[in-house]
């Protein structure tokens, strides 16, 4: 027979909001369906030594032999938040440590626009095949 | 010349140039050891440094760096030798296909500096790396693996002893065992061949960065520049190749108390037979 809960009510999870996770494989989504679709974002996440858990969010660019580049890492507990940042695009720095997902989107936002990534994405860009005037165009479509 | 290399072998250097306009030196160092492959950190300026190592070749060097890349390549091979297999805020990936011998990945860093990070922190950067040294490894289906560059933690600090960090043990004969089962996981080793120059004995300086600081424990030279080399490719390198290079084509990299000037870090040059045979 199974004894009483002395748990109560358990929490769905909706109250946390959404994770660092959840949030970066958005944005990983998003990049990988903004025209042209050349490139992919992916969303790492491993366990570190201490009992961290890692985020990274890397893009991948299919036409270059699917070379990676990272452009952040978020790194949380058990808990979500906070949520330290680490910016990979400016050689691994760490940017700080954000309370809540509110501020975590708007350290991204500052990241993903910086200089740095823009300069990162149109650099891939430019050796896409889908880019403007490049080969798959030069091509046409496959007849 | 590098110590006992064969002809055919490919020669390497490494160096964190500290972003000073240096390209005469690069070139220079190019043609008197030969090089093949050049790897340097903190560089600025790189097409004045493949305009300089051009100079007078019949093997040009080509540039190969991504926007995200923090370590600049310039390597003699045929265009299509060298490829970016990946850039991760300080480190990057390269698959060396040699034209006739053996392919190599290349793990080139310039990690962060203790003045910007703690031990710790350090430390669990080393196990990062690892961890995509195993991806690309797995990828490539072979570990013939070097991991190069400006570590900033010395050959004893956790980040390059610790079996899930680098692993990478002082003795030849540990690495050549392959791998360690430590509860219960198995870890590849590295070489670590920089152990040897460390101090006054070595046949060079006592390290490759030279700091003085006011704390009690204070080594004053530290061997931040360093090569580890996989158990898989041990029997393409020789221990003699390895030089840390403190005098190029006349021109002292180094003061008159042995510190060094031109950078604040001295390079490192070293050989791998990768010819098949």
């Amino acid at each position: 027979m199974a004894g009483k809960s002395l748990w109560g009510e358990l929490p769905k999870g909706e109250e946390a909001g959404r994770s660092p996770k959840s949030i970066l494989q958005e944005q990983a989504l998003l990049l990988s369906n903004s025209p042209p679709r050349d490139l992919v974002g992916k969303v790492s996440t491993t366990r570190n030594e201490y009992g961290g858990i890692e985020h990274e969010l890397l893009i991948i660019a299919p036409f270059l032999n699917n070379y990676e580049v990272g452009i952040v890492r978020a790194v949380h507990g058990a808990l979500t938040y906070p949520v330290t940042v680490y910016d990979l695009t400016a050689g691994d720095v760490k940017t700080g440590e954000y309370p809540t997902e509110q501020v975590f989107e708007n350290v991204l936002e500052k990241i993903f626009t910086s200089k740095n990534a823009r300069s990162i994405i149109s650099s891939l860009r430019s050796q896409s095949p889908k880019k403007p005037g490049g080969l798959a165009q030069q091509l046409g479509p496959p007849s | 010349m590098v110590g006992q290399v064969g002809s055919n072998d490919t020669k390497f250097m490494f160096w964190n140039i500290c972003n000073q306009s240096i390209g005469q030196l690069v070139g220079a160092a190019s043609k008197q050891y030969n090089l093949d492959l050049i790897l340097l950190a903190e560089c600025e300026d790189s097409e004045s440094i493949r305009l300089e190592l051009n100079q007078s070749t019949e093997r040009p060097f080509i540039h190969r760096r991504e926007a995200a890349g923090r370590v600049d390549v310039f390597s003699r091979f045929p265009l299509g030798s060298i490829a970016i297999l990946g850039d991760y805020g300080r480190t990057s990936f390269f698959h060396l296909q040699h034209p006739i011998g053996k392919d190599v990945l290349i793990a080139a860093v310039h990690l962060p500096s203790k003045l910007h990070m703690q031990d710790q922190d350090q430390t669990l950067n080393c196990t990062r790396l690892i961890e995509r040294v195993n991806h690309f490894e797995a990828r490539l289906g072979h570990k013939r693996t070097i991991v190069v560059g400006d570590f900033n933690i010395n050959p004893f600090e956790h980040g390059l002893i610790a079996a899930e960090c680098f692993h990478a043990s002082l003795s030849r004969r540990v690495a050549q065992r392959g791998t360690r089962v430590v509860q219960g996981n198995e870890y590849t080793f590295f070489y670590n061949p920089m152990w040897a120059h460390f101090g006054d004995r070595g046949t060079g300086p006592p390290g490759t960065y030279f700091h003085s600081a006011s704390s009690s424990t204070n080594i004053y030279w530290n061997m931040f520049d360093q090569v580890l080399i996989r158990p898989d490719l041990l029997d393409q390198f020789e221990d003699q190749s390895v030089q840390i290079i403190t005098k190029i084509d006349g021109t002292d990299l180094a003061n008159q108390e042995g510190r060094p000037v031109i950078s604040d870090h001295f390079p490192i040059v070293f050989a791998l037979n990768l010819m098949e045979g």
